[in-house]
């Protein structure tokens, strides 16, 4: 013994490193993606470390064939489940086998687990993990979780054996779509311009064809309110029922529609000719906006469990966006509301100039240019 | 079939998996876990297999919980830790257990060996004199010689080992073997090819480990002797060490599968980094120089320098320096060669193309 290990040691002495061999320490993958309080994954364990673990090789031939594995199948999933545990908020999840396969790794082959995993709720997720550790403390459990569109990643050891997310933060959630929401507004012009061509006439009224200025500045911000209100009230109707998968039209039917009521919005400006008032008009062309919001949502994806709140949070940021260009306008429309350039400079320039360019938009987006 | 597992044919795994079954058996035998252990050790060096390092721990994991772990255990772990490159950690487990018991050769043994990786000499030399007195001459002698050679007085070392390996004809074959591969290492560095060449052969006779192989393959490939080294190298393509040796020697004789090494290699770098280590950040450096990028390189030369310094690591990162066209990252390198001394005429030429450089 002790002349073995002498040798030994100046195998060491020779400073041949046991790592620096082709077959490399023991690893495990595992990769989960989260979806509200449930998730999937994979998880990939070397059939040597499962033939360590709860022996495969049942012919002691020192191979391992399909049969063998096969019929260990169940004692393989009992020995890797009973060597994780899936918490949320400390409430244990319950995690199972659906399927197996075989994969081959750099250093040969392994079983591959299929999870499915279904959590009391969807609050803080915390993995517990100790798969190996008890025979070789070497062994690294690398763990790859998606949620949500983010990705935490942990190498587990028998020092650190837990991978905790941090429970997504519901005012978190709130103020990033309610942030979307603005940012949508702001940068969506045909929005914006929609809304000019319905607040323009708001501080003027039309009589014996000639448009006068409205003589009480709070008629006009009432007249204002009502129609943001309108179009406020329809699109978040269509946002919702589009969001929450109750309507779905095709974007390119429902941005075609949006330049028209842009169009018809501005043309109505220069010479009325719908027949409806501003604020129904405001209504009916806003239940197409709606559904314009809703595309934007889809694409953001809402998160799984808080639906509903990022829902309210991204119409509330609309809404907000929206109210900072009334805010913006207003003020000054009724300060220029007297002044003759406004019925022509800015209501009928502005109205025309508008109709103009959303005519290409319609052009474009009908026919896909 | 999925897998064939590793020395499946050998008695060695039966013998293992029995004496594994034998613990189970009786958990709290302390002497019978370190036995596995040091069989787990002895397998992964004769298989190559990182695995069995791990299993070795977990043998004796019980011990190693407890707060004064017992001598037994301390120097597995040391060992264990020092094939992992925890340096550190493998020095503090040796300083306790020395402390406890001073006529440990094995500790100072190793404790010598970690030293001189790290580039201390002078705790090395003092870790290899208690060897005079607690192991054999030829084993002090040639734990001495090393260093010395390291650290300016690398022809008396070559004089003294070479005597001492005369004396000692009787000696164990691994104790032999150990002195020609330090002695053919200090004869390639003071530029004595056909004496190197001689001592690597006579090493390679006693016994063919996946050391003296490399250091060998590397001085074939030095001397422009591609094709003698992919010979000496055969078909074991499981070392990483050697897998490097295989892609360069197959670069140089534009060898036909040598895209197919570089893949593998690449892999296997990737698979080990996934796991959080870097223990073979200088053959990955190396790697790098050759196939990849000067900037990578350098830094994997500079992450290996901190952790060892051997003339090999000063090598890759004076190399990957010049490379990079970075001769102030070779500063750590310049200083090692001239605080220790060391005698080497292929790393003198290098440090005088990089001084010139700046």
């Amino acid at each position: 013994m002790t002349r073995a290990r002498w040798l030994l040691a100046l195998g060491l002495a020779l400073g041949v490193p046991l790592a620096a061999h082709a077959h490399k320490a023991s690893d495990a993958y595992l990769s989960l993606a989260v979806d509200g309080a449930n998730a999937r994954g994979q998880w990939d364990i070397a059939l040597r470390d499962l033939e360590l673990a709860v022996g495969l090789d049942a012919d002691a031939d020192g191979r391992i064939r399909w049969g063998e594995l096969r019929a260990r199948r169940s004692a393989v999933d009992a020995y890797a489940l009973s060597h994780l545990r899936v918490t949320a908020a400390g409430r244990a999840c319950n995690a199972r086998v659906a399927s197996h396969q075989v994969d081959a790794h750099t250093d040969g082959a392994y079983a591959v687990l299929a999870l499915e995993i279904a959590c009391p709720d969807d609050a803080a997720l915390a993995l517990d993990y100790d798969l190996l550790f008890a025979l070789d403390p070497q062994h690294r459990g690398l763990v790859r979780v998606s949620r949500g569109g983010e990705i935490a990643s942990a190498v587990l050891s028998p020092a650190q054996p837990r991978l905790a997310l941090t429970s997504p933060s519901r005012w978190r959630a709130f103020t990033d779509y309610a942030r979307e929401g603005v940012w949508h507004i702001w940068i969506g012009f045909d929005h914006v311009l929609f809304l000019l061509c319905l607040l323009l006439p708001a501080v003027v009224r039309r009589s014996e064809g000639r448009w006068l200025p409205v003589a009480r500045g709070r008629d006009a911000a009432l007249d204002a309110l009502r129609v943001v209100s309108a179009f406020t009230l329809s699109h978040s109707l269509t946002l919702a029922l589009a969001a929450l998968g109750v309507v779905a039209l095709p974007s390119r039917w429902v941005e075609s529609a949006i330049a028209a009521s842009i169009v018809l919005t501005a043309l109505d400006n220069l010479r009325p000719f719908l027949p409806a008032r501003r604020s129904a008009i405001a209504f009916g062309f806003g239940l197409v906006h709606g559904l314009g919001f809703a595309s934007v949502l889809a694409e953001l994806g809402l998160p799984g469990g808080a639906r509903a709140l990022a829902l309210v949070a991204f119409n509330l940021g609309i809404e907000l966006g929206q109210l900072a260009i009334v805010a913006a306008f207003l003020p000054l429309a009724l300060a220029l509301r007297r002044s003759a350039l406004y019925p022509r400079a800015l209501l009928a320039g502005g109205s025309l100039a508008i109709s103009v360019l959303a005519s290409v938009w319609l052009w474009e987006r009908a026919l896909g240019a | 079939m999925l897998e064939v597992l590793p020395a499946a044919s050998s008695a060695l795994a039966r013998e293992l998996a029995a004496e594994r079954r034998a613990l189970a058996g009786a958990p709290h035998d302390l002497a019978r876990a370190a036995a596995l252990g040091w069989r787990y050790v002895e397998a992964g060096r004769s298989d190559g297999d990182p695995r069995y390092a791990g299993l070795a721990e977990g043998a004796i994991a019980p011990w190693l919980a407890s707060a004064r772990p017992p001598a037994e255990a301390l120097l597995l772990r040391a060992t264990l830790r020092q094939n992992r490159h925890d340096f550190a950690g493998a020095e503090r487990d040796l300083a306790a257990l020395l402390a406890r018991d001073p006529r440990n050769a094995q500790a100072w043994l190793t404790r010598a060996i970690v030293a001189k990786v790290r580039g201390d000499f002078a705790l090395a030399q003092a870790s290899c004199v208690p060897l005079l007195r607690l192991a054999d001459v030829l084993s002090a002698t040639t734990c001495l010689a090393d260093v010395a050679s390291l650290s300016g007085r690398a022809a008396p070392a070559e004089r003294a080992l070479a005597a001492a390996l005369e004396r000692a004809p009787a000696a164990p074959a691994a104790q032999r073997q150990w002195a020609h591969v330090t002695l053919a290492e200090i004869r390639e560095r003071r530029g004595d090819a056909r004496g190197a060449e001689a001592s690597y052969q006579a090493a390679l006779a006693l016994a063919r480990d996946a050391y003296t192989v490399s250091a060998y393959a590397d001085f074939l490939l030095d001397a422009r002797r591609a094709s003698d080294a992919l010979a000496l190298l055969g078909d074991d393509r499981r070392a990483d060490g050697l897998l490097l040796r295989r892609a360069l020697a197959e670069r140089a004789l534009l060898a036909p599968g040598r895209q197919a090494t570089q893949r593998e290699l690449r892999a296997r770098f990737a698979a080990s980094r996934l796991r959080g280590e870097r223990l073979h950040a200088g053959e990955e450096a190396r790697f790098a120089l050759a196939f990849g990028d000067a900037r990578d390189a350098l830094c994997l030369a500079r992450e290996n320098f901190a952790l060892q310094r051997e003339p090999r690591d000063v090598r890759v990162l004076l190399e990957a320096a010049l490379a990079a066209r970075d001769a102030s990252a070779a500063q750590p390198a310049l200083e090692l060669l001239a605080t220790s001394r060391l005698e080497d005429a292929r790393l003198g030429a290098l440090a005088a193309r990089v001084r010139s450089s700046r």
